[in-house]
């Protein structure tokens, strides 16, 4: 009658072992399926498409918020400011692609504006960012 | 003294286990909420909009092209005349057949989202135009 106490202790022990086994499992699904990436300095919900194609990465990523600010890379810059750095990148790297990362609800209008600034500045090769629209 | 030996050890080494066992539940539980936070899943894909150097559209290119309007209530016409999602997906899809041609200026008017020209590249690429431009007015 004097088993009571090791029973707790061992039932205990057994209700953490499976704990342990699924938040193993969890830890391990967010390691191997989530990609860790530093957050964009601006908030941007882009586009949905079905005809986009695998981000080759390596490229120099101009944000468009929702407000209409832009950012290069991590800097914020203003529309002038954005023409000059990127001709000056263009001259250091010509084989450098860019890629624009706008926000589904801004105006288009204001964004092919960005992408002709781009263009004028030397750009030649530039992609738009979208995220995968799954079809029903 | 072999049973009193028996009763002794099981329950410090039960006991011992558990001790090992929370620090690393902790330290697991940090690094859960870690890659939680931190992981993004968002399938992040690109379309083209200036191509690499000979496919790039010149303004010569663009005298054959023909021109898709977008306004922002979604209606479009496709050379001036107004046609419905439907319609312009099967003249596209036509043309794309025939000799007719396969570029596309696609201009938005104010007030029309990049949601919605994305979703209206998307209706012309996947009916058959090779190339679609954006422009604005």
């Amino acid at each position: 009658m004097r088993i009571s106490p090791p029973t707790e202790s061992s039932r205990s022990e057994l209700s953490v072992v499976p704990l342990v086994n699924v938040v193993f499992l969890l830890l391990v699904f967010f390691m191997l399926v989530g990609q860790v990436t530093s957050p964009d300095s601006l908030d941007i919900e882009p586009p949905r498409s079905v005809i986009g194609k695998d981000d080759p990465g390596q490229t120099v990523r101009i944000l468009l918020a929702r407000d209409g600010r832009l950012a290069l890379e991590r800097v914020v810059v203003s529309e002038s400011e954005l023409s000059d750095r990127v001709s000056g990148i263009v001259a250091s790297q010509p084989t450098a692609t860019f890629q624009i990362k706008a926000d589904a609800r801004i105006d288009a209008v204001r964004m092919i504006g960005v992408m002709e600034r781009l263009q004028a500045a030397g750009v030649k090769e530039l992609t738009l960012l979208t995220e995968e629209r799954r079809t029903p | 003294m072999q049973l009193n030996d028996n009763t002794a050890s099981s329950p410090v080494r039960t006991r011992r286990s558990l001790i090992s066992l929370t620090p690393l539940i902790d330290v697991v539980f940090i690094l859960l909420v870690f890659f939680m936070l931190a992981s993004s899943f968002s399938a992040e894909q690109v379309i083209d909009i200036l191509a690499p150097a000979g496919t790039e559209s010149a303004p010569a290119d663009r005298a054959g092209a023909a021109l898709v309007r977008l306004s922002p209530d979604g209606g479009l016409d496709l050379n001036g005349e107004p046609l419905s999602r439907t319609d312009l997906a099967q003249r596209v899809a036509a043309w794309s057949v025939s000799e007719r041609p396969r570029q596309y200026l696609l201009q938005p008017d104010p007030g029309v989202t990049a949601q919605q020209v994305v979703t209206v590249m998307d209706l012309l690429k996947s009916s058959g135009a090779e190339q679609v431009s954006l422009t604005r007015r």
